[in-house]
């Protein structure tokens, strides 16, 4: 806890989404980010620069860069940090999402509580 | 076939020919026959006529010589000379009795009273002497007495016929049997050289009535009336009385000839004897008689063989031109069988029902196939009834009122309904229902013409009627099999929507739980404020909204469509629901998609079924250019002039050649196993077609474009 608050990057196309998980996660006490693409999130992340936590989702408009390259280009940048990816496809498993260099990855449709309960884990840890 | 039909006939001719000369000849010989048996009957005829008369003839003597014997009685048994030349005269005795010498009279006398007899005698008359024929002694003598006419027959008078062993025992038999008796022939004194004559006699007796017995009649013989009998007058007395070609020959029971009437050559008569035997004065004579050989007759035979010759070879000369007359029209007449047999084959070999009609309706013709459709024999229909008997009435009751209608005039006969149109077009081709004898239904198309002669009048009508119920069938059938197509190429393409619906639902689920997630969260820190919760519910609502919009698309696209009625709908409509299903695909694919043109031009349509087709186009194109820099999708809507097009134009190069050739077709497809079914396009090009409208593809401005027109 070296840092008072720790900073969350959210990365969805669909806004009403981001924003809603932005609620959740201000409330409980965490600083957010929001970009609505690959490419928006990474110059996010080279702006702010303190990113504790990347949740993104996997299917976003873009060119060339989906939440699987920005996994990709994230790692590279960071070896340890924590990124959880969200999707709808089912062709996205746990192993390809771990081979990729996700934490994590959670399927579409999800309890809000699971995805609260995974930020505090990968965060106390 | 047809050269041994010839041959045979050929054979035919020739035995007809020899069969006619049979005939002929057989009729010639019967005629003949018929001919010599008339001629035998005329003569068998001719020859009883004359027996006849020379029976008759020699039975007048008879009546003659009893005459004579009533003069004796009447004259108390003297007969005087005088008397019998009266009565002579007085029976006209040379006509009426030809071939008589006289009438004479015989009398019996005794040996011993010769000389009593011939003193009486010659007191009357001086000069009366007794003759003898022979020097035979008998012990009577038959004495002719008296003899008229006395100037011819001098000769006889006072001859004792009883003298010569013929004349006695004629004269004997006549007075035992108290019946006339001719002598057999001899020669007359009176004139020997005039041939063979015979003497009649007629007994005459002491009593009134022949005398019961032999021995009474010989005590009281008197003697015999009698007449001198030439054979010669007989003859003439035949020459004038009996066919001048009947010969006849007369003989006597000793067989000795008494006369015949001609003296011509043997060779002259004829074969064919008749004879016959009658019976006069107690002797038999035997009558023989023939028909000379007649130059007619011959001539008459000659003639008939020569006419049946003549006939004969006028009918062989006929036979044999009729027989180049019948070969040429013989093969005429192949041909036109042959004709026949090709066109009565054609008629019941067509599996068409094939009826003709007079031009109210009678049937003229009925074929095979007719009769297979409709149940009926030709016999029953020809000439009796018209064609509407086996057809669906209502139907044909439908036409008439319709074209009652149309043309402003009452038809009531039902066969108008057929031939309306015809009459006044030329032809119609119109589908109607046969209603089968066996009461089964059979759809056929049924095309009618009229039939004009050369006139152009109308004589009657043709009707070809295809039965097209398999057509029907399988039009059933393959009705069928596209809405089966179209509902798994539906179920399908569902599938392939699923994974992007579902998107379309994860996320406004998740937006859903995070504001509950976030509100309840509020709610425990005490934080949860009234715009809070306004702001909440009202997104959730909004998400809500979302997510029954998407399922109603998808409730409607998995509908079977099928058999929607058509409906008007504005193509903006069925673009909105169409594009509320793929929006998110749309967006994950970074697909630019933009709608432009009449958006409120309506279609009359099953909008779900039109829904589908674009649908599939987007799919299609969605997947055509995913590996594209430039990735877009057009759709213009254009309405003009009564037509409608909608195009599909994505940002793809085209499609090539040989793709584009076969992508209409039905399981046609390039993309890999279990990606897709091969059966969009197909489907929805039916599925447009059903609609009256048409798919095609092109290439505009160098991209890839599908155009629906209705």
């Amino acid at each position: 806890m070296a840092k008072n608050l720790n900073k969350v990057l959210i990365v969805d196309d669909e806004q009403d989404l981001a924003e809603v998980l932005s609620s959740a996660l201000m409330m409980k006490g965490l600083d957010v980010v929001i970009a609505s693409n690959g490419v928006e999130a990474l110059k996010k992340w080279d702006e702010h620069n303190d990113i504790d936590l990347v949740i993104s989702d996997i299917r976003m408009p873009g060119l060339n860069c989906d939440g699987i390259t920005l996994t990709k280009k994230v790692r590279e940048k960071n070896s340890s940090i924590p990124i959880i990816l969200i999707t709808g496809y089912s062709e996205f498993t746990e192993p390809f999402a771990q081979k990729m260099g996700a934490n994590q990855v959670v399927s579409k449709p999800f309890e809000f509580y699971e995805i609260l309960c995974l930020v505090d884990k990968y965060l106390n840890n | 076939m047809y050269q041994r039909s010839y041959l045979s006939r050929g054979w035919f001719f020739t035995f007809i020919l020899f069969l006619g000369l049979g005939i002929i000849g057989l009729i010639t010989l019967q005629l003949k026959q018929s001919f010599l048996d008339n001629i035998r009957l005329s003569e068998s005829r001719s020859f009883q006529k004359a027996t006849f008369l020379i029976e008759e003839k020699v039975n007048s003597y008879i009546h003659g010589l009893q005459g004579m014997s009533g003069i004796h009685l009447v004259n108390n048994g003297t007969i005087s000379p005088r008397l019998v030349r009266d009565y002579a005269v007085y029976r006209h005795f040379f006509t009426n009795f030809p071939g008589a010498l006289g009438f004479g009279f015989v009398r019996r006398v005794e040996k011993k009273s010769l000389d009593t007899y011939l003193a009486n005698k010659r007191k009357d008359f001086k000069t009366f002497n007794i003759r003898s024929i022979t020097q035979k002694t008998y012990p009577d003598h038959f004495i002719i007495e008296v003899i008229e006419p006395i100037e011819t027959n001098a000769v006889a008078l006072g001859l004792d016929v009883g003298s010569e062993i013929k004349r006695r025992e004629a004269a004997e038999l006549s007075m035992r049997t108290g019946k006339p008796a001719l002598t057999a022939p001899i020669d007359l004194v009176q004139n020997k050289k005039a041939g063979k004559g015979f003497l009649f006699f007629l007994p005459l007796y002491n009593k009134t009535q022949t005398p019961e017995t032999i021995n009474e009649r010989e005590k009281s013989i008197i003697g015999w009336s009698y007449t001198p009998i030439q054979s010669s007058g007989l003859i003439d007395f035949l020459r004038n009385s009996v066919d001048e070609q009947l010969v006849l020959q007369l003989y006597d029971s000793s067989g000795e000839l008494i006369i015949k009437n001609d003296q011509a050559v043997d060779k002259r008569y004829r074969d064919n004897w008749f004879e016959t035997t009658i019976s006069v004065g107690g002797r038999q004579w035997l009558i023989k008689g023939a028909v000379l050989k007649s130059f007619n007759v011959s001539m008459i035979n000659l003639a008939t063989i020569l006419f049946f010759l003549f006939f004969g070879f006028v009918y062989t000369w006929f036979i044999y031109r009729f027989r180049k007359v019948v070969k040429k029209s013989e093969e005429s007449e192949i041909k036109n069988q042959q004709m026949e047999s090709w066109q009565s084959a054609i008629l019941n070999g067509a599996d068409y029902a094939i009826i003709s009609t007079l031009p109210n309706g009678i049937i003229t013709t009925f074929n095979k196939a007719a009769e297979r459709m409709t149940g009926y024999q030709a016999t029953e229909l020809i000439g009796e009834f018209s064609p509407a008997i086996f057809h669906d009435l209502d139907e044909v009751k439908q036409k008439l009122r319709y074209l009652s209608h149309e043309h402003n005039i009452e038809l009531t006969d039902l066969f108008d309904a057929f031939i309306f149109n015809p009459t006044k077009d030329g032809t119609e081709t119109q589908e109607w229902t046969y209603l089968n004898k066996n009461g089964s239904r059979i759809p056929v198309k049924l095309c009618v013409t009229p039939l004009k002669d050369a006139s152009d009048e109308i004589i009657g009508y043709l009707g070809v009627a295809e039965d097209i119920s398999q057509i029907k069938k399988m039009e059933a059938t393959i009705e069928t099999q596209r809405l089966a197509m179209i509902s798994g190429a539906k179920m399908s393409a569902l599938g392939e929507m699923a994974a992007g619906v579902a998107h379309e639902i994860n996320n406004p689920l998740a937006i859903i739980s995070g504001r509950l997630t976030v509100m309840r969260m509020m709610l425990e820190d005490n934080k949860l404020e009234k715009e809070n919760i306004e702001e909440g519910l009202s997104k959730i609502n909004e998400t809500c909204f979302r997510i029954s919009k998407i399922v109603k698309g998808l409730r409607a696209f998995s509908r079977d469509s099928g058999t929607d009625p058509m409906e008007e709908t504005t193509v903006g409509k069925i673009l909105e629901d169409t594009l509320e299903l793929c929006r998110e695909r749309l967006k994950n694919h970074l697909i630019d998609l933009t709608v432009e043109g009449d958006l409120s031009a309506t279609l009359n349509c099953r909008s779900v079924e039109i829904s589908q087709v674009l649908m599939n186009l987007i799919s299609n194109s969605m997947d055509a250019i995913d590996h594209l820099t430039v990735k877009w999708i057009n759709i213009k809507v254009i309405s003009l002039n009564n037509k409608l097009m909608i195009t599909v134009t994505d940002s793809g190069n085209g499609i090539p050649q040989e793709v584009a050739e076969k992508m209409m077709d039905p399981f046609f497809t390039t993309k890999q196993l279990g990606k897709g079914t091969g059966l969009g396009l197909s489907i929805s090009k039916g599925i447009i077609e059903a609609h009256g409208g048409r798919l095609s593809y092109k290439i505009s401005e160098g991209h890839t474009q599908f155009v629906i027109e209705f």
